[in-house]
């Protein structure tokens, strides 16, 4: 309570009951389950329609209809992500990154979405799982790349004089193998609770002033701001997708080719 | 701190008067890490910009590296909020 | 700072409390909810499969295929503009050989013309001299035979008249000298 504020606890804003399965077990469905199943179908969805014959003007090669979305989407991670950070080299992780893209993606717009208003990203879940994914994938690809060296050259950066070395080698150790997949979840996940937070913040705000009292005059201000902060977190969700999918391009990157 | 926050509520519990101290705390905690990334994103986007003015055919990739460095900056400002979170809901 | 710490390190033991499987009491928001983690791994790694098998090629195959046919129409077009320069340079040169061909054969011709030119002028102003040259002798012998007329018909009027003077012939011969005398005398004064 404060000025007469019921702020809702932060369990109730995040943590939803299971469909099924009873709490706390393995496989119980919420609600972000449910929002991560449709960004695994809405996505298939899309690109299947996408791919179809009819989206290409009359057997030639020009595109219509969805397959202008997707193939835009796909050049500009094609383009814009891997093509800026790895170079030619990476296209082969073309799937990894865009499946990161619009999985992130599509769990964060459901931020805006009326009748689900939850960010899947808002719960450490997901950005663990993705964090945990791509560091094993960059780790892989590194092993692939340079075998065993790859570690030592991680952790050694060549053109180091031997006295620093000591003092190189925790650092880079932590900074490539802790913190690089810490902050790529926390960065998502802080993200989105905050901007879920802050949209709450608004809305009971909103909720509050919509009385009989002279509160009600600043009551528009608190509805533009509410809009105006929608909008903000619509780009902040697409934001953080291409964060989330650059730096996963990035690691990847760095760990094909050694430093030099 | 905790004695600032002692004055400002009168606290009736043990738990709850560490639970309101923590509260304060946290949102010093969370200003405080707003600081110096508010300052370092500023810093970053001024130079970009003035980077892209000077080089407009540059603009893609002083972009791209333009949120490669936000995205590094703001990792201390989100830990800052983490902590926040922590400190108040847990 | 001492409750700062001692709720930080609360926190580290409800991690640790939260990693066993021991019910808590207040639930952490930041930590991963283990059915969450399931459910988010499971669909992105089915989205990951379809979009390496079924989603991406067909999309990646007809954009390569654009890029190929721009590569392609480009290149063609390239190969057009570099055979049309050809054309170009070859058709000018054709140009010029015949501009040269046409003003070499102007220059013959008007050297040819001017030849003939100077040829029938010569012929034409030889013609004249013969002519004039003609024509002169022919005036020098009417002015001969006039004069030669005249002197005997005047030496015939004077002898005539002479002898009417005296009554009796005079030496016709004599007289004949002294008026072709006076006449060529006369003449050579006109």
């Amino acid at each position: 309570m404060i000025f007469g504020l019921e702020f809702p606890a932060i369990e109730q804003l995040v943590e939803w009951p299971n469909a099924f399965g009873d709490e706390g077990v393995w496989y119980g469905f919420n609600k972000i389950a449910l929002i991560n199943m449709v960004a695994l179908v809405a996505t298939s969805l899309v690109f299947i329609l996408a791919a179809r014959r009819k989206t290409l003007v009359d057997g030639t090669l020009v595109p219509r209809g969805p397959r202008n979305l997707i193939e835009s989407a796909v050049s500009f991670i094609r383009e814009g992500i891997i093509m800026e950070t790895v170079g030619a080299d990476g296209l082969r992780y073309l799937p990894f990154l865009t499946s990161l893209f619009f999985f992130i993606l599509i769990g964060n717009i459901f931020e805006v979405i009326p009748f689900f208003h939850m960010p899947a990203n808002a719960r450490m879940a997901g950005p663990a799982v993705l964090a945990l994914l791509t560091w094993i994938y960059f780790i892989a690809v590194g092993l692939k790349h340079q075998g065993l060296k790859y570690f030592w050259n991680s952790v050694a950066p060549p053109g180091v004089p031997k006295a620093l070395l000591p003092l190189v080698i925790p650092i880079e150790l932590l900074s490539t193998f802790i913190v690089r997949p810490f902050s790529l979840a926390v960065r998502l996940f802080a993200n989105m609770l905050a901007g879920h937070i802050l949209l709450v913040t608004f809305s009971v705000l909103c909720i509050t002033l919509f009385s009989a009292t002279l509160l009600a005059l600043v009551l528009p201000f608190s509805f533009a701001m509410l809009v105006g902060l929608t909008g903000f977190e619509i780009m902040v969700a697409f934001l953080q997708a291409y964060i989330f999918t650059i730096l996963a391009a990035v690691y990847i990157g760095s760990s094909m080719h050694a430093e030099h | 701190m905790s004695i600032l926050a002692q004055v400002t509520y009168e606290a009736t519990s043990k738990a709850e008067s560490q639970a309101i101290a923590a509260a304060g705390q946290a949102g010093i905690a969370y200003g405080l890490a707003t600081l110096g990334p508010g300052i370092g994103i500023g810093y970053l986007v001024g130079q970009s910009v003035q980077a892209m003015a000077r080089q407009p055919e540059a603009a893609g990739m002083v972009r791209t590296t333009m949120f490669l460095g936000i995205a590094f900056t703001e990792a201390l400002a989100l830990i800052g909020f983490v902590v926040f979170i922590l400190l108040k809901f847990v | 700072m001492l409750a700062t710490l001692s709720v930080i390190v609360a926190s580290a033991t409800a991690v640790a409390n939260e990693l066993t499987p021991v019910v808590e009491e207040t639930k952490n928001p930041i930590l991963p909810v283990v059915s969450e983690m399931f459910w988010s791994g499971v669909f992105f790694m089915a989205l990951w499969a379809m979009m390496k098998f079924v989603l991406l090629p067909p999309i990646v195959k007809t954009m390569d295929a654009r890029a190929q046919k721009v590569r392609d129409d480009q290149a063609a077009a390239e190969a057009a503009a570099t055979e049309r320069v050809a054309k170009i340079e070859q058709y000018e040169a054709g140009l010029a050989g015949a501009r040269s061909e046409a003003v070499s054969l102007l220059e013959q011709a008007r050297s040819e013309g001017d030849a003939e030119r100077r040829t029938q002028i010569a012929a034409a102003e030889a013609d004249v001299a013969s002519l004039r040259a003609s024509a002169a002798t022919e005036i020098a012998d009417a002015k001969v035979r006039a004069r030669s007329e005249l002197a005997s018909s005047i030496a015939d009027i004077a002898v005539g008249a002479a002898e009417a003077v005296v009554q009796k012939p005079i030496d016709r011969s004599a007289q004949v000298q002294l008026v072709e005398d006076y006449v060529n005398r006369a003449g050579s004064q006109n």
